[in-house]
């Protein structure tokens, strides 16, 4: 492993490299497959853009984007963040992508949920989490339900997807209620 | 309890539950694909009334880990 920051059953996650530019990264959030559910998703992505997106988040303290990599081979097959993060009010948003479509399977998905409630609610010491995702998306409600997150809002009809406006759903989990489901006494 | 863990890995799966053998996991039964392992893990805590820890989660990953899991709740 390379310089793991939170280690996994199979997967760990670890600060992004700039070597990681030259790796499939970029080529993630172009493919309509894997972008069709991100709303802000439609432009191609480049090198270029992904070189000025690892620069900004370089020392960020409002955004923590770790990469996801198998523990065996240290494949880099994905990326997850804990963004727009407020230090006073002790609130973030949560997202991961799996780039590599071999590993969007749900068990690596339920590893990497696993991995980023424990550094935001333990090491970070956060207080309350929001997902935000398409209605339409057919995994995202499914993870949210096992992680206890609780539907708090809907903007309806907000994005196009495939030529119907859908609606956008905000998810939230505190971390009473992560602590809560994690405790058996 | 086995038994009724089946019966809702064959209606997820849609597949006959005789056809799901003992060290069945992804890979080994077709259908078992990410979405439908994650409508499994739902349908279990609704079936059995239950709600799974993070770490049951990330160690549900095949039958024999998934009944030892669901058994360890039940009647909790």
């Amino acid at each position: 492993m390379i310089n793991p920051y939170a280690i996994g059953k199979t997967i760990y996650l670890r600060a992004p490299r700039k070597e990681d530019l030259e790796g499939n990264w970029y080529q993630w959030f172009s493919d309509p497959d894997t972008t069709q559910y991100l709303g802000d998703r439609y432009w191609p992505n480049t090198i270029e853009s992904q070189t000025q997106f690892y620069e900004s988040i370089i020392g960020s303290k409002d955004r923590l984007v770790l990469c996801i990599c198998l523990s065996k081979t240290d494949e880099h097959i994905g990326v997850c963040n804990l963004s727009s993060i407020s230090w006073i009010h002790r609130y973030a948003d949560i997202a991961f992508v799996i780039g590599e479509k071999k590993y969007q399977n749900g068990a690596i998905a339920v590893e990497v949920m696993t991995l980023l409630l424990q550094i935001a609610f333990e090491r970070l010491n956060l207080l309350n989490l929001k997902s935000v995702h398409l209605a339409v998306h057919p995994a995202t409600p499914l993870i949210e339900k096992l992680f206890g997150f609780k539907e708090c809002g809907r903007i309806e009809n907000i994005y196009n997807y495939k030529g119907k406006y859908v609606d956008s759903i905000i998810a939230q989990l505190s971390k009473e209620q992560w602590l809560k489901r994690n405790s058996r006494f | 309890m086995k038994d009724r863990v089946l019966r809702i890995m064959s209606i997820v799966f849609e597949i006959d539950s005789n056809d799901i053998t003992e060290n069945a996991a992804p890979g080994v039964i077709e259908q078992w694909d990410s979405l439908r392992h994650l409508q499994l893990i739902v349908s279990l805590e609704e079936e059995f009334g239950i709600q799974f820890t993070d770490s049951e989660l990330v160690n549900m990953i095949d039958i024999p880990s998934i009944i030892e899991t669901v058994t360890k709740n039940e009647g909790k």
